[in-house]
């Protein structure tokens, strides 16, 4: 869509000048030697080509930048992403993924971060229930009914 | 050079898939460029008549005619470049989002508790290092946990070795995971 709207912007652009241009050049010429000319582009063909390749010149560089603008904050975005999951892969849950970029990213980034928090409670979780099963010392059949609560526990973590 | 390391020096765009991109874009508009230039060329080559007052008129008339020749020239040109540079974005879309479908998809399975399977990209699919790094992730945490309840397996299997010693054997494998588990904050 920004590329089909850089384009139209420049093309209208360039319509506009060669219309200003071209249409003043063929009314002046109407009154002095138009009689030299076997046809219009002998009076407006020059300017036309050189419109058509700043038409063209001009887009290439508008999409150009868009490209370098959307390659650039897709690479910032996904770099973001990828160093959020090797600090995940580290133990870091906790730290915000600060997602900026596309929607896309941006909706990844969101999601995985909603993922981070939910396993950061389930291992807190974990982690609270085997100290103080330790700690606590339940009686027998009490500590072997938490032990097996705390496998399953356990094995809800990335199944 | 460690694997993380590695993984996110890796290159998010191939090179080539960059290149190609710039390349078939700028191949459309030197293409759409040029048939607008042979266009006009078709309309302004028409000869002149050949009377003095003739050509007059048909100048005036063109100058006056120039205005809706090239709105709509220039509407059919953006119109046909629109058409044609979506279709590339589409299937360069196509090449970064497919990354990004799987990993999203593979997320929201994880946190409804279905089972976690790595993510496998196709060949030309872009965003590779993003790919790696959600499976050095789940691997990790597939790792961790089983440590978890290997810890907690052995001092089963040690219990029913020795049953004297089983509550002693327990409370060690809790605290040894109480340890594992500290790594994450």
């Amino acid at each position: 869509m920004c590329f089909t709207l850089a384009i139209f912007a420049v093309a209208a652009l360039v319509a506009w000048c060669f219309h200003k241009s071209a249409g003043n050049s063929l009314v002046a010429v109407s009154y002095q030697g138009h009689y030299e000319f076997h046809n219009p582009y002998e009076i407006i063909g020059e300017d036309m080509a050189g419109k058509l390749a700043f038409l063209f010149l001009g887009s290439a560089a508008a999409c150009l930048l868009l490209f370098l603008v959307l390659v650039r904050r897709i690479r910032s975005g996904v770099e973001r992403l990828v160093r959020a999951f090797l600090r995940s892969a580290e133990g870091d849950l906790s730290s915000p993924t600060s997602a900026r970029g596309p929607r896309d990213i941006v909706s990844l980034c969101t999601r995985l971060d909603a993922y981070r928090s939910q396993t950061l409670s389930q291992i807190d979780a974990i982690r609270t229930e085997a100290a103080d099963l330790k700690n606590a010392q339940p009686p027998p059949d009490e500590f072997a009914r938490r032990w097996d609560a705390l496998k399953r526990s356990i094995r809800t973590v990335a199944p | 050079m460690n694997a993380s390391g590695g993984i996110a020096e890796a290159p998010v765009f191939e090179r080539r898939f960059l290149s190609g991109f710039l390349l078939v874009l700028l191949a459309i508009l030197a293409g759409g460029t040029a048939v607008l230039f042979l266009s006009f060329r078709v309309i302004f080559t028409r000869p002149l008549p050949s009377t003095y007052s003739g050509i007059h008129f048909a100048l005036r008339d063109l100058s006056s005619f120039l205005a809706p020749i090239l709105f709509f020239s220039t509407l059919a040109y953006v119109l046909v470049m629109g058409v044609a540079v979506a279709t590339l974005c589409v299937y360069a879309f196509h090449r970064i989002a497919g990354a990004l479908y799987r990993i999203e998809a593979a997320i929201e399975n994880m946190r409804s508790g279905d089972p976690v399977k790595a993510v496998f990209l196709r060949r030309r699919d872009q965003l590779v290092p993003l790919g790696l790094a959600f499976n050095a992730f789940v691997a990790s945490l597939r790792k961790d946990r089983q440590e978890w309840l290997d810890a907690m397996e052995n001092a089963e299997r040690l219990c029913m070795r020795d049953p004297a010693a089983c509550r002693a054997e327990m409370e060690d494998a809790l605290g040894r995971i109480t340890s594992l588990l500290s790594r994450y904050r």
